[in-house]
């Protein structure tokens, strides 16, 4: 017997995941509500804008309730979504001028209220970094990806994938010297 | 194997920064905007079915008139009943159809 939407919420995801593919519209309501904070936090790194991340994290979940009929293993639906981001992300590279954005979003992200500080100082931080190494970096420090799942999902040399974490990653150690020996979160998604 | 390291500092950091963001309105935005597609896709597919009725018959004729156009002419033999779909000015429309559709995909998809 299927569960009753209220208690959507209580289900193992993959058949949550298994009724959205039916088209049951509270059954993707309810994976919305479950992954709308990572995909948000993933898109915030991506472009340090957060009313931009909001927009293209809501693109992300869209195309996910088109294509959800496509997904074949259930149980696979977060990588799907992962994957569903990072190609909504290089899409709107592509779409816009790069160079013009990122002076937009340095704008934008300067004057973010919702943020910590220490957030704030790594927009701030990866926001100077050309937008494919921010996106290696991202995806490696945020997403905790091995270079080869990166450069397969950004379709990057593998050696390009490295040498880009290198740079962005000392990069990214001359701009946050001052966190240096941060205790770690007590907690995290 | 091969080790990747990270900086636990930037890691730290990473960790740090991640924020249990609330919903509050993101699902129902989310979940009106599919309102939205499926009625412009409903609203989509009644105007192509309406276009299909209306243009059915014109459509058929024409597609008799190409299938009847030959490419080469190959005289009254067997070689000309054996090849007739394909020797036609609509199948090679029909190949290049299906050939722009699988180059569209291989590009968008």
């Amino acid at each position: 017997m299927l569960p009753a939407p209220n208690h959507y919420h209580q289900g193992p995801e993959a058949l949550v995941v298994g009724l959205a593919r039916t088209g049951d519209r509270d059954a993707f309501a309810e994976l919305v509500r479950r992954r709308q904070s990572w995909i948000r936090n993933l898109m915030r790194r991506c472009c340090s804008d957060t009313a931009l991340a909001d927009d293209l994290a809501q693109q992300v979940f869209l195309q996910a309730w088109r294509k959800i009929s496509q997904l074949r293993q259930p149980d696979r639906f977060g990588a799907w979504l992962k994957r569903l981001a990072i190609s909504t992300w290089l899409q709107y590279l592509r779409k816009n001028d790069a160079l013009r954005d990122a002076e937009e979003h340095h704008e934008a992200h300067l004057a973010q209220q919702d943020k910590t500080s220490m957030g704030m100082d790594l927009d701030q931080a990866l926001a100077t970094l050309s937008n494919t190494v921010r996106l290696c970096i991202v995806l490696s420090y945020h997403e905790g990806l091995i270079h080869a799942e990166i450069a397969e999902l950004t379709k990057l040399p593998l050696g390009t994938v490295k040498s880009h974490i290198r740079r962005g990653t000392q990069r990214l150690q001359q701009l946050l010297s001052a966190y240096q020996g941060t205790p770690p979160a007590e907690e995290s998604l | 194997m091969t080790q990747e390291t990270r900086d636990t500092t930037l890691q730290t950091l990473f960790a740090n920064a991640e924020q249990d963001l609330v919903e509050e309105t993101f699902t129902s935005q989310v979940m009106s905007q599919t309102d939205t597609l499926k009625r412009n896709k409903l609203i989509g597919r009644i105007g192509l079915g309406l276009m299909l009725a209306l243009l059915a018959l014109p459509l058929q004729d024409m597609a008799l008139v190409l299938m009847q156009i030959p490419l080469i002419d190959l005289g009254d033999g067997w070689l000309t009943q054996i090849l007739a779909p394909l020797n036609s000015v609509g199948s090679l429309l029909s190949l290049g159809l299906i050939g722009m559709r699988m180059v569209f995909r291989r590009i968008f998809a």
